[in-house]
């Protein structure tokens, strides 16, 4: 059994995937979000935890996150994250550009061969 | 919409950095935690848990920087900081901050009160409503006939004049080329009172305007309302009186309830109607008026009814043109109507004595706009403003050399600061950056306290400039000007220093040497080619000024045929209408009331005072001569008091002056100067020959000669006087005659002089109070000694001589400073090798010889450039030298030995310190 190789975060995806996340499991704060990219990438995808920081901010300043503060689980104070309508919106245009991207990649290196 | 609410969100969080920082770390403290946590519930042991949660966790101290670029605006977030660092600096060198902020203002300032005047006196127009369509109307003579309808070149315009009121009245009533005419003239105050009490007048400068003047020229009233034609329809109606906005301020505080107040002018009380709008101080920026009052009035706060006369020609005339009409048409039609006018003069004999020309020697030109009103007094100080303007020049760029190097010496300290930052990852362009803003700080301080000093130097400006009583207008020319000066200097002293000092090659080098070697020798060499362009300028301005302060030596070493010490002028006016039988027994009271006054030694009286009024100009006939009285026939008159020449310090060359033998019965006779004596007579002699003045009529009107000359009329000449200098110092001596005030003038005469036995003139209120208590109605103007109203005359070249020695003063003290820092940091740096030459047997005094050396060897490359450059330029000062040439050798000479010498002074400090170098504590050292 070969180990999935992990590779790095590609150029602009880390975005969508936060976005994603929040609108699957609501509010979180910046650790559970982390964690469950991880848990879905199973291990294919070298996250340091550290970048999705500065990729919250960029988004809460593009107003498609909002954030409160409050307790965390280890009775932390913490800042929650939760996708705003506007990020719902921005999600599904990412999503469906995503796609297309995917398709289209695909059918590029499907031809090569 | 995004990106704006971006830009948006990331200014407003500049302001609450340090919270969200806060933040940041707890949510980051957090989030390892929960990391740490789940490794360890997977086995881990706490220690190793925390390593493995940060190591998942990646780089927090990059994170956080990358979180802190995204909040903010990281050029905008750098640029504070920089600036913040900056100003601790700047707080902690205090004493490098005050000597480069100081040279920075003085740079600035001088540059920005030069601006400011030019600004004022070139650039400025008065608030004129469209002002291409206004023209002022003059007079000229050309030498022979000319046609009315073409051009004529303007150097072939002579005697430009201003016209009568009647002439006025005539133009104004025919043409058909203006929409409207209007007239100004200029008024003096004998006498002022403010709601009834007495008020110091010396600084109202006032006018007669024609009623239509305001509306003519469009100038709205700021408080009240303007002059208008229904004030004032005939002579001697309409009391009303307008005042500049410049005067309300001065004189009324502001207050609202001005207008309604009365101005006394002359005895005759006026209404103040209106205050002019702001900027306004009447149509010629030269001459600053602060009251206005109706032409008509003339005759009421005047002694003399000018208004009837055609002889005299005091008034600027104004037009505003019709529209579609050209400045060409309205010439052509005007000088066939103004033709017209004198022929008429000429026929009757009225009008000005320059009548002896033919009419169709006569033109009118129209002078376009207000750029065409005030050409001539620009023409007049662009000059010495444009000197001035580059002299401030020069001392920006010295200030700069001087900043420059002294950013350099310091530069030198903090080369390992600079070093170390370079190896922590700080990218030179960042570095060069830090300098920078520091510089741009110095620039903006300097620039702060500039202004500050532009304000009060350029009140000292406006006044020798002839325009005393305005203020610099701090308006947007100006400001501009001052924020690229601020931003140029900054370049200027900033952008080498900062490359040179970040100049370094390796970090570990720079930090294990001592910072006398590293980049040294470039640093040397700039701040040497720095020192030595010091010198270069420094010494072009000392020539000038030196060149300007022989002139002035010149000037004051002249022999002005007259003795210029110790001898007081006071001008007297009258009031009101003196009864002309009052005049002898007035000026016998005078003369013998003034002697008496302590430290008084003589006392005479005259029409006309010296080097300031002019004197009547008439034509003359003299039989016995063989110039051609039609086409070379003026002198000079002037009336005066018995020990006129002697009290003046004049000497009778031949003949006699006048004494007891001239009554008002006797034969009229005159004393005439050797000008007029050479060109009449030649080298005959002139004693008991006649001469012949027009008379006048009891309108005051001249009768002219071609009816005949009046045997009755005949002067005799009975003496000569010596050449005296009567205007002005330069010109050349006019043809002058003196007749005795009781044979010519009845009457108050205008000018008392009073020679004293010592320097000091009689207190002015004894004076005024010794006038009054012989004629109330008369009353003093002005009391002046004499050095003092010549050097009134020669404002312009002390002007300029004054800046040019205090800037060329300035300037040298710089070139000094930055020798002797130059010198000191190389004795310093070259401690080690002089500490060799002296353990191996070099004399002290070899020592002091070869710093010296080096220090004569700046200083005479900067006069290698200096004098070229001198001699280059000085030409432009030509016309304000007088007995010298720009090129006077021995004032370059001089200002060289002066500079050098000074330069070698400033390496004595250096050298000294050299010659006591220890050179086992130097060679120690490194």
């Amino acid at each position: 059994m070969t180990q999935p190789q992990s590779s790095e975060v590609p150029y602009g995806t880390l975005d969508l995937m936060v976005l994603k996340t929040l609108a699957v499991m609501g509010p979180q704060h910046g650790y559970g979000i982390a964690r469950r990219i991880e848990q879905v990438a199973q291990g294919s995808l070298a996250l340091n935890q550290g970048t999705i920081y500065p990729a919250l901010l960029r988004l809460e300043q593009k107003g498609w996150v909002s954030t409160e503060l409050g307790t965390s689980e280890n009775n932390r104070r913490a800042r929650f994250y939760s996708i705003t309508r506007a990020g719902r919106k921005q999600l599904e245009v990412e999503a469906e550009s995503w796609s297309r991207t995917v398709a289209m990649v695909n059918r590029l290196l499907e031809e090569e061969q | 919409m995004t990106t704006l609410r971006v830009l948006l969100v990331r200014l407003t969080s500049l302001f609450a950095g340090r919270r969200r920082d806060a933040e940041l770390n707890q949510e980051v403290e957090a989030h390892l935690e929960f990391l740490a946590a789940e490794y360890v519930q997977k086995g881990m042991s706490p220690a190793a848990a925390r390593d493995a949660a940060r190591r998942a966790f990646g780089g927090a101290d990059q994170m956080k920087e990358a979180y802190r670029d995204q909040r903010g605006l990281p050029a905008l977030e750098n640029l504070a900081r920089d600036i913040r660092y900056a100003v601790r600096l700047l707080v902690r060198e205090r004493s490098f901050t005050a000597a480069a902020v100081l040279s920075i203002a003085i740079g600035i300032g001088a540059n920005t009160a030069i601006f400011g005047v030019v600004n004022l006196a070139l650039f400025k127009e008065p608030p004129i409503v469209d002002p291409d369509t206004l023209v002022m109307v003059m007079g000229f003579r050309t030498a022979g006939a000319s046609d009315a309808a073409s051009a004529v070149p303007t150097d072939q315009l002579r005697d430009g004049h201003q016209f009568s009121y009647p002439i006025y009245r005539e133009l104004d009533a025919e043409q058909q080329v203006f929409s409207a005419m209007a007239a100004a003239g200029s008024l003096n105050i004998a006498q002022l009172l403010v709601d009834g009490v007495l008020s110091d007048a010396s600084d109202v400068n006032a006018g007669f305007v024609s009623a239509n003047y305001f509306s003519v020229l469009g100038v709205r009233a700021a408080l009240g309302r303007v002059i208008v034609a229904a004030d004032s329809r005939a002579p001697g109606e309409g009391a009303v009186a307008m005042i500049s906005h410049g005067l309300w301020e001065r004189r009324f505080a502001r207050d609202p309830s001005v207008v309604g107040r009365t101005l006394t002018i002359n005895g005759i009380p006026f209404t103040i109607v209106g205050v002019a709008e702001r900027g306004f101080h009447g149509e010629r920026i030269a001459a600053r008026r602060d009251l206005w009052i109706p032409m008509l009035m003339q005759p009421v706060v005047m002694t003399s009814n000018q208004l009837e006369r055609r002889t005299s020609t005091w008034f600027q005339t104004l037009g505003r043109l019709r529209p579609g009409m050209s400045v060409e048409q309205a010439t052509a039609q005007l000088t066939v109507l103004y033709r017209r006018i004198k022929e008429t003069e000429i026929a009757t004999g009225t009008g000005s004595l320059m009548n002896s020309a033919r009419p169709d020697q006569y033109r009118i030109v129209l002078d376009a706009g207000t750029q065409g009103i005030n050409a001539v007094v620009r023409q007049r100080m662009q000059k010495p403003l444009y000197i001035l303007l580059g002299v401030t020049g020069v001392i920006l760029l010295i200030t700069c050399c001087n900043v420059a190097n002294l950013l350099i010496a310091r530069g030198a300290a903090r080369q390992r600061e600079m070093a170390i930052r370079l190896a922590i990852g700080s990218s030179r362009a960042r570095l060069v950056r830090q300098l920078l803003t520091e510089s741009l700080l110095l620039s903006v301080l300097g620039a702060a306290l500039g202004l500050v000093l532009a304000q009060w130097s350029g009140r000292l400006l406006l006044r020798f400039m002839g325009l005393e009583g305005r203020e610099l207008d701090l308006d947007g020319n100006v400001l501009a000007f001052v924020a690229l000066v601020t931003l140029a200097t900054a370049a200027l002293f900033g952008v080498a220093p900062a490359y040179q000092v970040t100049a370094i090659r390796s970090a570990p080098a720079t930090l294990s040497t001592t910072f006398r070697e590293t980049g040294a020798a470039p640093r040397r060499r700039v701040a040497r080619g720095l020192v030595v362009v010091q010198v270069a300028l420094s010494l072009w301005l000392l020539i000038g000024a030196a060149l300007l302060v022989r002139s002035l030596q010149n000037f004051s070493a002249l022999d002005i045929g007259l003795d210029r010490h110790r001898l007081v002028l006071m001008t007297l006016a009258a009031v009101r209408p003196i009864p002309p039988e009052r005049g002898d027994a007035i000026q016998s009271d005078l003369v013998a009331r003034l002697s008496t006054l302590p430290g008084v030694d003589r006392v005479s009286l005259a029409s006309y005072g010296l080097f300031s009024t002019g004197a009547q100009t008439s034509p003359v006939r003299v039989p016995d001569s063989a110039v051609d009285p039609e086409r070379d026939g003026e002198v000079r008159q002037n009336y005066v008091g018995p020990g006129y020449f002697g009290a003046l310090g004049m000497t009778i060359i031949r003949g006699r002056d006048f004494d007891e033998r001239d009554t008002p019965a006797s034969g009229a006779v005159i004393v005439i100067n050797e000008t007029m004596a050479r060109h009449y007579f030649g080298t005959a002699d002139p004693l008991g020959k006649l001469v012949y003045f027009p008379g006048s009529d009891a309108q005051g009107r001249y009768i002219p000669f071609n009816l005949g000359l009046d045997q009755a009329r005949a002067m005799e000449v009975v003496g000569v006087v010596r050449d005296a200098r009567f205007d002005n110092l330069r010109d050349p001596v006019r043809r002058l005659a003196y007749s005795p005030l009781h044979q010519g003038r009845r009457g108050v005469p205008n000018a008392v002089l009073i020679r004293m036995n010592g320097e000091a003139p009689p207190p002015a209120a004894t004076l005024r109070q010794l006038v009054s208590s012989i004629e109330s109605n008369l009353s003093v103007r002005s009391v002046v000694r004499l050095e003092d109203q010549i050097a009134t005359t020669l404002g312009q070249e002390r002007m300029i001589a004054t800046a040019l020695t205090i800037f060329g003063g300035l300037a040298l003290l710089l070139a000094c400073i930055g020798l002797f820092g130059v010198m000191s940091y190389g004795v310093a740096r070259r401690a080690g090798e002089i500490g060799v030459r002296i353990a191996l047997g070099a004399t002290r005094g070899l020592v002091v010889r070869l710093v010296l050396r080096e220090t004569l060897v700046l200083a005479l490359i900067g006069v290698a450039i200096g004098v070229p450059l001198a001699l280059t330029t000085a030409g432009v000062l030509k016309s304000m030298l007088f007995g010298l040439a720009p090129n006077d050798p021995s004032t370059i000479a001089a200002m060289v030995v002066a500079i050098l010498a000074v330069g070698i002074l400033s390496g004595v400090v250096p050298a000294s310190r050299a010659a006591r170098i220890d050179p086992v504590a130097a060679l120690r050292c490194d």
